[in-house]
């Protein structure tokens, strides 16, 4: 089958051979043992539908996080970032399932269960706390759990852990209620509840998205200082292009439940590969830019198991041709760090 | 600061409640005078004119309703629901006799529909689409949408006609309560289930469910911490309703089981014209409304913090 197996540098390796069972993936690692505190994912699928019919909702995803390093996934609604989030955590709902493999620190994730070593921040603030229950409640609950410390010492542990994400009165927080702090608070509780079980890998799915702008701001200082600090592995999942441009190690565009381009931000931004790629970078607003309308893309994401079949962007694409209709898109190394998943990626 | 508000909400509460009751007292007046001349409803058509008039002589009936209605809220306010125009009897003499019998009905009835139907419907929203949910959810439709005199004449012909275990009127033993109680209970419980289930099944929907399991929170407390607080809330309504309408208003279920309860005597009363008694017994179920509502009202500060420590 494929000739050269080499290590996965950034996860994901060109296979320009066709073969069946590698038509999707672009990394086919053999390599499963990674550094501690990192995530490898091989292959992910989540299927729709238990029995008779199933459809592909993410398709063979490959990718790895190293520690300390921030991966960002992008794109639209429906293009499965959140349910990639969701399989990694081992969160999917009943009616779906996962296939491939998931590793982190070396140690492979079980099917279905929450891994203790992960963690995540979720996009709604308030809503993801029990509203009747206070702020200190949240945080003991997760620290006997996870690392089996109560009582006074659990409380001193809550406290500290409240300090550490930049709450002033972190005693007075303990005793206060989800609704009674604004959103941007109660994500540093978000936060600190991820951090309290001292996980290698946190998963923040859009934890930003429903915060004002200088919020936001804040938010993503607080993540890379808890990255830095406790070196994380952090994927962040985002719609926002440019939020992650400056704070992301790399960042892995998808599409439809596809990986359609992955690279650093200034290889993405500088030099888009992939025609939707391009396409998101041009619907960003821009200050002194050109006037007018914002630019957006035509059409939407091709619901799970409908739209074209290879590459699922073809129908949106202002350069597919037949090609793009009638064969699977081989994945195009631009350089090491940097690929596309297009016929007319090497231009 | 914090202490005079709740204070004066308290008082506002306080005050509602009792204006309502005022109103429906003053309902309850002038609707079973409107029926005509209450002597000539109480006596035989063939009733000769002096004996109509020295009746209504006697019940104070020949006053101007301005008269007697002031005179009735008079009464009301010390507790005087003036004497049965049957055996002459104090009407509240005749309540209190009545209202224990009422009260331990009403009460097993709750406490049965309780324990019956919010674990049927917790374990229903758990078990969502599975079989617990599929048989117990078409089951608590179909009970709950029978008559519950149906349910009653039901288990009588199964228990004490058919096996002989209990009897089927009285209240003599313990034994006697079982069959009344079951069949007030079983129609609450069916309707309890039913909420209990969309309730619980909303709450499961909320994100805070999934952030709960992400942080590898057991379901077992996951349902004591996070699924039954949030959805007791919704449920308080539910019940407080359910406890204002079923002491008082077991009448079918008390008929049916010749219970010496309220709803018997509210029966016999009514189609007897007692007036004063069933006058009393309407007042009686509206305050017992008035005040679940209020307990309600004050629970629910108990329950959610969002109310609790809401800006008013």
């Amino acid at each position: 089958m494929s000739a050269s197996t080499g290590i996965c540098e950034s996860g994901v390796k060109l296979d320009s051979t066709e073969s069946q069972s590698s038509k999707d993936s672009p990394a086919h690692c053999a390599q499963k043992a990674v550094t501690a505190g990192s995530l490898s994912v091989r292959n992910l699928t989540v299927l729709l539908g238990k029995n008779g019919r199933s459809v592909p909702i993410v398709q063979s995803l490959s990718f790895d996080i190293k520690r300390a390093e921030m991966v960002a996934l992008v794109g639209e609604s429906g293009s499965g970032k959140s349910v990639t989030c969701r399989a990694i955590m081992g969160l999917l709902p009943g009616y779906m399932q996962r296939t491939g493999e998931l590793f982190l620190g070396g140690a492979e994730i079980p099917q279905g269960r929450v891994s203790a070593q992960t963690a995540m921040v979720f996009q709604d603030p308030v809503g993801t706390l029990n509203p009747v229950r206070t702020i200190g409640f949240h945080l003991k609950e997760v620290l006997s759990l996870r690392r089996s410390i109560r009582g006074a010492l659990a409380y001193a542990r809550a406290v500290e852990l409240l300090r550490q994400v930049g709450l002033r009165e972190p005693e007075r927080a303990m005793t206060l209620y989800p609704h009674q702090l604004s959103g941007g608070m109660n994500q540093r509780v978000g936060i600190a509840l991820a951090l309290a079980g001292n996980p290698s890998l946190l998963l923040a799915d859009e934890p930003t998205s429903s915060l004002d702008t200088t919020t936001q701001a804040q938010i993503m200082d607080l993540l890379a200082k808890v990255r830095e600090e406790a070196g994380l592995a952090i994927l962040f999942v985002t719609h926002d292009l440019g939020l992650v441009s400056q704070r992301a190690d790399r960042v892995i565009v998808m599409y439809g439940g596809q990986m359609v381009e992955s690279g650093t931000p200034r290889d993405l931004f500088e030099n888009p590969r992939h025609p939707y790629t391009a396409a998101l970078i041009a619907s960003l607003p821009r200050v002194g830019g050109e006037h007018g309308q914002l630019r957006s893309i035509p059409g939407k994401v091709p619901p799970p198991g409908e739209g074209p079949a290879f590459c699922r962007f073809a129908d949106r694409c202002s350069r597919a041709d037949e090609t793009c209709h009638a064969i699977a898109p081989p994945w195009i190394t631009i350089d090491p760090n940097h690929l596309a998943r297009c016929h007319h990626a090497a231009r | 600061m914090m202490r005079s508000k709740l204070f004066s909400y308290i008082l506002r509460k306080v005050f509602r409640a009792v204006f309502t009751l005022l109103l429906l007292s003053t309902l309850v007046f002038f609707a079973l005078r409107l029926s005509g001349n209450p002597a000539r409803i109480l006596l035989s058509p063939d009733a000769p004119p002096e004996m109509v008039a020295a009746y209504a002589e006697r019940y104070g009936l020949n006053a101007p309703l301005a008269e007697q209605y002031v005179l009735y809220l008079r009464n009301l306010l010390s507790a005087d629901f003036g004497s049965s125009y049957i055996n002459s009897k104090p009407v509240a003499a005749i309540i209190i006799d009545r209202l224990p019998a009422t009260l331990e009905l009403g009460l097993s009835g709750i406490v049965l529909a309780i324990f019956i139907g919010i674990p049927l419907g917790l374990m229903a929203a758990l078990d969502r689409s599975g079989p617990i949910d599929k048989y117990a959810m078409t089951l608590a439709t179909l009970v709950y949408s029978v008559p519950s005199f149906f349910f009653g004449v039901l288990l009588m012909l199964l228990f004490s006609v058919a096996l002989r275990w209990l009897p089927s009127s009285g209240s003599d033993t313990w034994r006697n309560l079982i069959l009344p109680a079951m069949t007030l209970g079983i129609g609450n419980a069916a309707l309890l289930a039913r909420f209990t289930r969309s309730a619980v099944a909303e709450i499961m929907q909320q994100p805070y469910i999934l952030a709960a399991r992400a942080r590898g929170t057991p379901r077992s407390r996951i349902i004591v911490h996070y699924l039954l607080p949030n959805a007791g809330i919704a449920l308080l309504t539910v019940i407080g309703l359910m406890i204002g309408t079923t002491i008082v208003g077991a009448i079918v279920t008390e008929t049916v089981f010749a219970w010496p309860g309220l709803g018997s005597l509210f029966v016999s009363s009514v189609s007897s014209r007692d007036i004063p008694v069933v006058q009393a017994i309407v007042i009686l179920s509206a305050a017992t409304m008035v005040t679940t509502n209020l307990t309600v009202d004050f629970l629910y500060r108990v329950a959610d913090p969002r109310i609790r420590t809401a800006q008013r």
